[in-house]
């Protein structure tokens, strides 16, 4: 057994700053085997963590939503800052004091960031319902207009479009100064209508566009700048990517990866966690109802390619009854899971037997296209 | 009356301050004092667990010298009425000092008397098992699903700061206890972790009871200072303390200055525990001098003298409802060569080389966001050196009452009074 940790504290209290500083010592060393301390060093820092692999904690799938949608002529689309948060960014021509960008959903909540807009400006803030309702991306969001100094700049202007799902905000900002700003008032809302995320089409009335769809040849460009460029639609930093099969709707506002929703109220996402693959199948079977597995019915857990592995593949029926309390009477999950590097990562499909059965293959083949991004 | 029932004449006081130290502490009044004050410091402290928690409960109640119990009782001027009291520890000190004295000195050295020094020393040995659980033991837990086995325990409330180097296939470690940490590494001050083989020193500040690591983004605003790992910047944002401590997940900052040079890694550190769900440890990484190291924040770590395995666990509801009726669960204890299996229900712990192992807990709950099956079974493990000291202070209170009372017969039966009362015989 290894001792009680011996630690010496220093008595010296040396006053800097206005803080206490003392010292003590680490105790003996102690030597176990990794199996007794299962240590994984280096580890990414959200997954350290817990943190959920996306931007802002709360953001979820909605920051993995692409925005499409053109900017008035006169204004110069830039490269996108996804980590500074800006998924999109533009400037007045050349005027370097101008910035609009859009930031696609990210976490905090409205009132705190009805705070920090007007405390930018110095103002105290209004209550969200105040404030005038436009369209934005296709839905009803709340317009923020203010003037004053803004960054130690007197005479600015900031223009601000915010919806919210949850704590989940998406916005779209443009600041600059008073005259300039006032001066494109209309293109910033006309901006703010057009855009749309890449579920949607700029044409309120088309079809979704999945990712990686072919626009037809006479189709507008997508995301282009002022010279109709076509820009980068790679997606923000994601710790994996797929083919995802038409049909299947991105969920805002998730904080689950390649969150889809497909059928009636059917869903599948891809996700990771610790402990072991026999348990974690029958936390699953769990969801449905189905008791733990016995050896037989392990051994006979079929398998499916993914992540250049053979994933195990869980099909059970049920009613569903999930983690996070969602039910679905007669239901139907495959999961896909892969043991890999003291992590299972799995790719999990739940709806109705009947929707469940109709997806199956797309879903292998979803699973089949999962790939890492680094 | 007859002789047999005369009282002896009380003994005089003792002279000198001696004396009357030694009267004092042996004395009957202060035994029921002592008694009263235990009585009102159990009340106080049952009415402080709702608000303070049992863990801090019973630190500041039972394990402490003095307590200021908040009555609630409204004053004016918005306060309460706060009455001092003399801690658990401080009690029980005294009643073990003048249960000692008293019998030694009180109690007259005679056979007659034997059951009575007897119960003494039974009590004696209660409160000193009590003395050596509080400063020589400790408790946590062992959390498993059926199939997997552990060789660790972790605390349920305290942490340690684990400085780990990784050493092929074995961990290097080092710790500091969070309790020291939780009281000097508080905002502002900070605390500078040193030991001279080591190429760096470790500083920590910021150290939050509870807590929740973050990412910062443009929706967030903190006044915690902010790291820098890979592509992001995260802080740990403050959040209320529970008043059951062990819901409450501790974190901290974290800059390793190296000696050399004075390069400096900054990380945060936080104690999130995801048992039963995996053991492994993800930690604060940095390399100098091509080592790998590990900052850690943790519940403390025990290592077991043996490996148990959680066989079965099985759980029976009362009809038509989720209250369990009752619940317990099959291990197998691997050691040194040799396989036991134990079956751990309430009232049958395991023992094995000075460990306890209570069935305490199982999980999924109902209510949770998972449901069973699989479960999970919790044990609370404790390592107490003086762990059958009560039951045997209980064997020799037995015989010393039954001494007393057997001698307490025989003098009846062999008294004048009762040989006076009993009816002649023609």
């Amino acid at each position: 057994m290894r001792t009680t940790p011996l630690f010496v504290l220093s008595l010296s209290l040396l006053l800097s700053g206005g803080c206490q500083r003392q010292t003590a010592a680490w105790s003996d060393p102690h030597t176990v085997s990794s199996e007794q301390r299962p240590t994984r060093f280096g580890a990414p820092a959200r997954e350290r963590l817990a943190l959920p692999d996306l931007r802002g904690g709360a953001s979820g799938a909605a920051a993995t939503l692409q925005f499409v949608g053109q900017a008035p002529a006169a204004w110069k689309e830039l490269p996108a800052q996804p980590s500074s948060f800006k998924d999109r960014l533009w400037r007045i021509g050349d005027d370097e004091a101008t910035e609009c960008y859009l930031t696609a959903g990210v976490g905090g909540g409205v009132a705190v960031n009805l705070n920090r807009w007007y405390g930018q400006f110095g103002a105290a803030p209004a209550a969200p319902e105040s404030l005038p309702v436009v369209e934005f991306a296709g839905q009803p969001a709340r317009l923020l207009e203010l003037t004053g100094t803004y960054k130690g700049k007197p005479g600015s202007a900031m223009m601000l479009v915010f919806r919210a799902k949850g704590d989940v905000v998406t916005t779209l900002k443009f600041t600059g100064p008073e005259a300039t700003v006032t001066a494109h008032r209309d293109d910033f809302l006309e901006l703010a209508k057009a855009l749309r995320a890449s579920s949607a089409s700029p044409m309120p009335s088309a079809p979704p566009i999945d990712r990686g769809q072919q626009m037809p040849s006479d189709h507008p460009p997508i995301g282009g700048g002022a010279g109709g460029a076509e820009r980068d639609m790679s997606p923000p930093p994601s710790p994996f990517a797929a083919d995802v099969p038409a049909g299947w709707t991105p969920v805002p506002g998730s904080q689950r990866v390649l969150h889809h929703s497909f059928g009636d109220g059917g869903e599948v996402y891809v996700s990771q966690l610790g402990g072991g693959l026999r348990a974690m199948l029958d936390i699953w079977r769990g969801e449905v109802g189905v008791g733990t597995a016995s050896d037989a019915e392990f051994a006979a857990v079929g398998k499916v390619p993914m992540l250049g592995g053979e994933a195990a593949l869980l099909d059970v029926a049920g009613d569903y009854h999930s983690m996070s309390g969602k039910q679905i009477a007669g239901a139907r999950i495959l999961v896909a899971a892969l043991e890999q590097g003291g992590a299972i990562t799995f790719a999990k499909l739940v709806g109705t037997a009947a929707d469940v059965e109709a997806q199956r293959p797309a879903f292998l083949q979803f699973c089949a296209s999962l790939r890492r991004q680094s | 009356m007859s002789a047999a029932n005369v009282s002896p004449p009380p003994r005089p006081p003792r002279p000198g301050v001696l004396g009357w130290l030694l009267d004092s502490l042996s004395s009957m009044k202060l035994t029921v004092v002592l008694l009263l004050f235990f009585g009102v410091l159990t009340f106080a402290g049952t009415l402080a667990q709702k608000d303070e928690g049992l863990f801090n409960v019973q630190r500041d109640y039972f394990e402490s010298l003095f307590v200021i119990w908040n009555t609630q009782v409204p004053l004016p001027g918005n306060r309460t009425l706060m009455v001092p009291l003399p801690g658990g520890y401080t009690i029980m000190l005294l009643l073990f000092v003048n249960l000692v004295v008293g019998g030694v000195l009180r109690h007259r050295w005679h056979w007659r008397n034997a059951g009575i020094l007897v119960t003494h020393l039974g009590i004696g040995l209660l409160l000193i098992a009590g003395f050596v659980k509080l400063h020589y033991s400790y408790a946590g837990h062992v959390a498993l699903f059926e199939g997997k086995q552990t060789t660790t325990m972790a605390s349920f409330h305290d942490y340690e700061l684990a400085l780990l180097r990784q050493d092929g296939d074995s961990i290097v470690e080092r710790t500091v206890p969070g309790t020291f940490l939780e009281r000097a590494a508080r905002k502002p001050d900070v605390v500078t972790i040193d030991a001279p083989e080591l190429p760096f020193v470790v500083q920590v500040s910021n150290w939050l009871e509870n807590c929740r690591p973050q990412q910062k983004g443009p929706m967030f605003s903190t006044d915690m200072p902010l790291v820098t790992e890979g592509d992001g910047s995260y802080f740990l944002q403050d959040v209320p303390v529970q008043a059951e401590r062990e819901r409450n997940t501790a974190g901290c900052y974290v800059t390793v200055v190296e000696r050399v040079g004075r390069k400096e890694y900054r990380g945060i550190v936080h104690g999130l525990d995801a048992r039963p769900f995996t053991e492994e440890r993800m930690p604060f990484t940095f390399e100098i001098d091509g080592a790998t190291w590990g900052l850690d924040l943790r519940r403390v770590l025990w290592d077991l003298p043996f490996r148990v395995r959680l066989d079965k666990f099985e759980k029976t509801d009362h009809p038509g409802t989720m209250t369990p009726r009752d619940f317990s669960s099959w291990v197998t204890v691997f050691d040194g060569g040799t396989e036991r299996k134990v079956h751990i229900y309430m009232n049958h712990p395991l023992r094995s080389r000075d460990h306890v192992f209570f069935q305490t807990n199982w999980g999924p709950q109902p209510g949770s966001s998972m449901r069973g099956p699989p479960w999970w079974s919790v044990f609370e493990v404790a390592k107490n050196p003086s762990d059958d000291w009560p039951k045997y202070a209980s064997y020799v209170i037995l015989l010393g009452l039954l001494v007393h009372f057997l001698a307490k017969l025989g003098r009846f039966l062999g008294s004048s009074t009762r040989r006076d009362s009993l009816p002649e015989m023609s």
